[in-house]
């Protein structure tokens, strides 16, 4: 299996993502999973096409910003677009995207283009950030809850597990989050807990779910 | 028909007054960060909430959410 992420980064938002996004590739790394990750400057139309195309990973995580239609790369360039949706780069892909509402739309039009999977959010994507661990992403305890619990479907999936499977684990790890924040109470709990309910109401799985990547 | 799902998803009025208490009580030095929108403070939450536009309705919808989640698990609960 060979698996490509996007990593653009020019604001908090996509630092934290492409941080956050260690985990995965770490993963992959320790279970000899090829990686493609395509970073900065880099995460443009032409340049991931070009990836996708050449390497064929059957596992596409786009990290970045996006909205009901699009998934962003780099400065907020449209990369994957129901506007221009080239059905080679989506057919038989599995796809994670963090990309805001990317789900609700371009999800839909992928699995009809032959995505065996999407999973994203139907609505925004949202986390804490703690302004003074910003420079230091995988330090900032407020967003970890949010990364952590988004971050295992994909994880799940490197690990070996069914998509569906790994979809319902990705669930699990938001319970245990809202869980831990109900029992525990911190200072920033009443401001965390609003937007894990959310992104856990809003993360969606389209397509199939009874298979493993390998 | 469309006037009837319109007042159903309407927020009720005291949900702006809410989620303007609960964004008011973050400490200064947290953000949110809103897909597309990018990472916003509280005075930037606060203007939306204000203008009661997109971005105001969703952080109202949130905090009404999870106000009523609270008060199912209270009534679970033993």
């Amino acid at each position: 299996m060979t698996v490509l992420i996007t990593k653009p980064r020019y604001d908090d938002t996509t630092a934290y993502l492409s941080e956050w996004s260690k985990e995965v590739t770490d993963n992959c790394k320790d279970r000899g999973i090829k990686i493609l990750e395509v970073e900065n400057e880099n995460v443009n139309k032409i340049t991931v096409e070009n990836f996708i195309k050449s390497q064929n990973p059957t596992f596409l995580v786009f990290n970045g910003h996006g909205d009901p239609e699009t998934i962003y790369g780099q400065h907020n360039k449209p990369l994957l677009s129901v506007e221009d949706l080239d059905k080679d780069v989506v057919s038989e892909k599995i796809i994670h995207s963090f990309s805001c509402s990317s789900a609700s739309i371009l999800g839909t039009e992928c699995i009809n283009a032959g995505c065996k999977t999407f999973i994203g959010y139907d609505n925004e994507f949202i986390f804490i950030i703690d302004t003074t661990r910003s420079t230091q992403p995988l330090k900032d305890e407020s967003a970890k809850p949010f990364l952590e619990s988004a971050n295992q479907v994909v994880i799940s999936i490197i690990k070996g597990n069914e998509i569906g499977e790994a979809f319902e684990m990705s669930q699990a790890k938001y319970d245990k989050w809202i869980e831990y924040y109900n029992a525990h109470y911190p200072e920033e709990a009443p401001h965390i807990l609003p937007w894990l309910i959310w992104d856990k109401i809003h993360q969606v799985i389209l397509g199939q779910k009874n298979f493993k990547v390998y | 028909m469309m006037m009837k799902m319109e007042e159903k998803n309407k927020l009720p009025e005291e949900a702006w007054g809410i989620a303007k208490f609960r964004i008011e009580a973050m400490p200064k030095t947290l953000k949110l960060s809103i897909g597309s929108t990018g990472a916003l403070n509280k005075d930037q939450l606060i203007d939306h909430i204000e203008k009661r536009d997109d971005i105001g309705k969703m952080i109202a919808e949130a905090q009404i959410n999870f106000l009523r989640t609270f008060k199912r698990n209270l009534r679970a609960s033993p």
